[in-house]
């Protein structure tokens, strides 16, 4: 009896451990099914499907997964072949999406990995991807590093440290003599804290918190006796950012507040702290917002395909162009697998226009993408007016 | 400076007492059970989502739906104890140890599949922090979580050297198969043990959700450093674990606020001390040996 129960144990533990991780939402998963009749062309996609991230991982795995839907639904690629999307979670983290990328070259044998979303995601797959000529296309990371990461690296988003730069300039611009920088340990909130650093004219006062800390208290306790003339939170996640601003409400903190980017874009986070929001004068550094018809094409599909209004729509236009490329590349070269060509053709694009706007990528393997500087306005951030 | 200093003792107060409830909940198990169990903080994350299933999504007022979070958990841990603990009990520790990982990266799939990994808040009605005399800002939720936390600490003290019940637990604790030529079952010590964890985890969770917010992964952190408090104590230790659970709460609040480390190590803090105890005092505080390093 005992032994049953032991057997009994074990399975259910192995069962809880793995299934979950394995599903449709939070692991690997390939897209619903195919009608095309050819082989299809495996695409691998690092996001962060579980953690701090995972909402907006999630949101740009769904966004994925319609748009796959939508290609197969015009005839796939190479002509009859579908689109495969091989998705693997990366948790935001260096490690782990490593370890995700060496599946996805060496299990499921894919030529381009779209992704990651963090920088350490990106930067854990680079090293990989440029050992094994597999193309690894990011829609998100801002770290500067991402830049020399490798040949077939490429980045199509703005790098973090123009964010640095964009809120230098605000800072100095409503004459800020004292700033508060308060970024988390990881790549993208480190770039840009070091353009913030170089550029902002004024003293900084800084202070620092690792991935994953929950409890803010006291370096807010800190930073309200040193009475700076404005606060810059810089988080990597967003869990950081909706637990340090109930923190820094609860402490009733006044003074003008500045964020990067990452903290854009998901309405769901300013419920509680709209208010606050606006009484503080919050502004953050954000991609261009850009509005065409391309774009409101894809949300559409969204919407259509998970019956609600997508989130984080800047970050979804931007994978919606990468996959435009990619599957542009293939196209040109006629075959996923000849990565130098593809490689070459991303790094001959000019004035590719796509939902998030027009872009050329240069040398560096960066789409060049710029930021821009919006403020928040009743209950979400609204591109700034002078 | 003194506003700062004693919004800084308040801080490590509250973040001590949420500490001990969940660090008497890992040390008692490990006085009876004899191994740690690593899914204590997924007991911690249940409670804090039970509260919201029973407040936000069935309408039940705070009390109520506190008292129902608690009673699903303690179940949930008696539930744990009889299909999953108690069939190893006899068997070599690491078996258990090996069980408590799996359920807890278990139970956090589980919560992520049933509640989104995204972040959610027990209530939305916004309590004004309370200004204690211009010199400390509280808000309403850390009141009433230290006042509980030193509620349940005296009550559990006072239940296990005052009742027959703690006594026979403790009696087991020491020796159970000296207990059990006494009479007493370790069946029913493992029952009472689990219920009282989960129940003190359940208090934890629910005081962290309103303090932290709700997400999947929300009972790993401080279940880790409650590890660190209970060592710190010495393991199996009710004294040793409370004692812990606040010289953490207050190292890692003071230290960090006055600058005296960056504030990018606080969560390296605990284990700082846990490394500095285990080279000079091995046994912890209040001395106990460490039996599971040795086996």
């Amino acid at each position: 009896m005992k032994n049953t129960y032991i057997l009994l144990s074990a399975l259910l533990i192995c069962g809880c451990a793995t299934t979950p991780f394995s599903t449709d939402i939070s692991g690997s998963t390939s897209s619903p099914p195919i009608i095309l009749e050819g082989d299809p062309v495996k695409i691998g996609a690092i996001l962060p499907l579980s953690g701090g991230m995972a909402e907006m991982g999630i949101e740009l795995q769904k966004s994925l997964i319609a748009e796959v839907e939508f290609a197969n639904e015009q005839g796939g690629v190479l002509g009859d072949r579908p689109i495969e999307i091989i998705f693997e979670d990366g948790q935001c983290n260096a490690g782990v999406a490593t370890s995700a990328a060496q599946k996805l070259i060496r299990v499921e044998k894919v030529s381009i990995i779209l992704g990651g979303l963090c920088s350490p995601e990106t930067l854990g797959a680079a090293p990989l991807a440029e050992k094994n000529k597999v193309v690894l296309l990011t829609s998100v990371s801002g770290a500067a590093s991402i830049s020399y990461a490798g040949d077939f690296v490429f980045r199509n988003a703005p790098e973090g440290n123009t964010n640095g730069r964009i809120m230098a300039e605000y800072a100095d611009k409503e004459g800020f003599e004292k700033v508060v920088l308060i970024s988390e340990i990881s790549d993208f909130p480190m770039s840009v804290a070091d353009t913030f650093h170089s550029e902002f004219s004024g003293e900084i006062i800084e202070e620092k918190f690792a991935p994953g800390v929950t409890d803010f208290k006291t370096i807010i306790a800190k930073v309200k006796e040193m009475q700076g003339d404005a606060l810059f939170f810089n988080p990597q996640q967003n869990q950081s950012f909706v637990l340090f601003m109930k923190q820094l409400q609860e402490a009733q903190w006044k003074g003008p507040l500045m964020f990067n980017n990452t903290v854009v874009g998901n309405p769901a986070l300013y419920t509680d702290i709209a208010e606050f929001m606006v009484s503080n004068k919050s502004v953050a550094g954000s991609y261009d917002v850009v509005s065409n018809k391309m774009q409101e094409d894809l949300l559409e599909r969204f919407e259509d395909r998970w019956d609600r209004e997508a989130l984080f729509q800047h970050l979804l236009a931007n994978q919606h162009d990468s996959l435009t490329l990619i599957t542009q590349a293939i196209y040109t070269v006629q075959d996923e697998t000849d990565t130098e060509g593809i490689r070459d053709y991303l790094y001959a694009v000019r004035d590719f226009t796509g939902a998030s706007g027009t872009f050329s990528i240069d040398v560096d393997g960066d789409a060049g993408k710029s930021y821009e500087l919006v403020r928040f306005e009743g209950k979400k951030f609204v591109p700034f007016k002078e | 400076m003194n506003e700062l200093i004693a919004q800084l003792l308040w801080n490590g107060l509250v973040a001590g007492s949420l500490l001990a409830l969940v660090s008497l909940g890992l040390t008692l198990i490990y006085g009876v059970a004899g191994f740690v169990q690593f899914a204590h903080g997924e007991l911690v994350a249940l409670g804090a989502y039970s509260m919201l299933v029973f407040h936000k999504f069935l309408g039940l007022s705070f009390i109520p739906a506190g008292m129902a979070a608690i009673i699903l958990v303690i179940i949930f841990g008696l539930i744990l104890e009889r299909f999953f603990f108690r069939p190893v009990r006899d068997k070599n520790p690491m078996i258990p140890l090996v069980i408590s990982i799996g359920l807890s990266i278990g139970l956090q799939a589980v919560l992520q599949m049933v509640f989104g990994p995204q972040i959610q808040t027990i209530s939305n009605i916004r309590f004004e922090s309370l200004s204690a005399g211009g010199l400390f800002l509280a808000t309403p939720s850390q009141i009433i979580a230290v006042c509980a936390s030193f509620l349940l600490t005296g009550l559990l003290i006072f239940f296990l050297h005052k009742t027959r019940r703690g006594r026979s637990l403790r009696a087991v604790s020491d020796n159970r198969n000296l207990a059990q030529i006494f009479g007493m079952d370790p069946d029913v010590a493992m029952r009472w043990i689990f219920g009282l964890s989960a129940g003190l985890a359940a208090v934890a969770g629910i005081f962290l959700g309103f303090e932290q917010n709700l997400e999947p992964l929300m009972g790993v952190q401080i279940s880790v450093t409650a590890f660190a408090a209970v060592i710190l104590g010495s393991l199996g230790s009710v004294r040793g674990a409370i004692l812990g659970a606040f010289v953490i709460g207050f190292a890692q609040n003071l230290l960090v606020g006055l600058g005296v480390v960056p504030s990018g190590f606080s969560v390296a803090i605990p284990f700082v001390v846990l490394i500095i105890m285990l080279l000079f005092l091995p046994s912890g505080i209040f001395g106990k040996k460490f039996e599971f390093l040795r086996k």
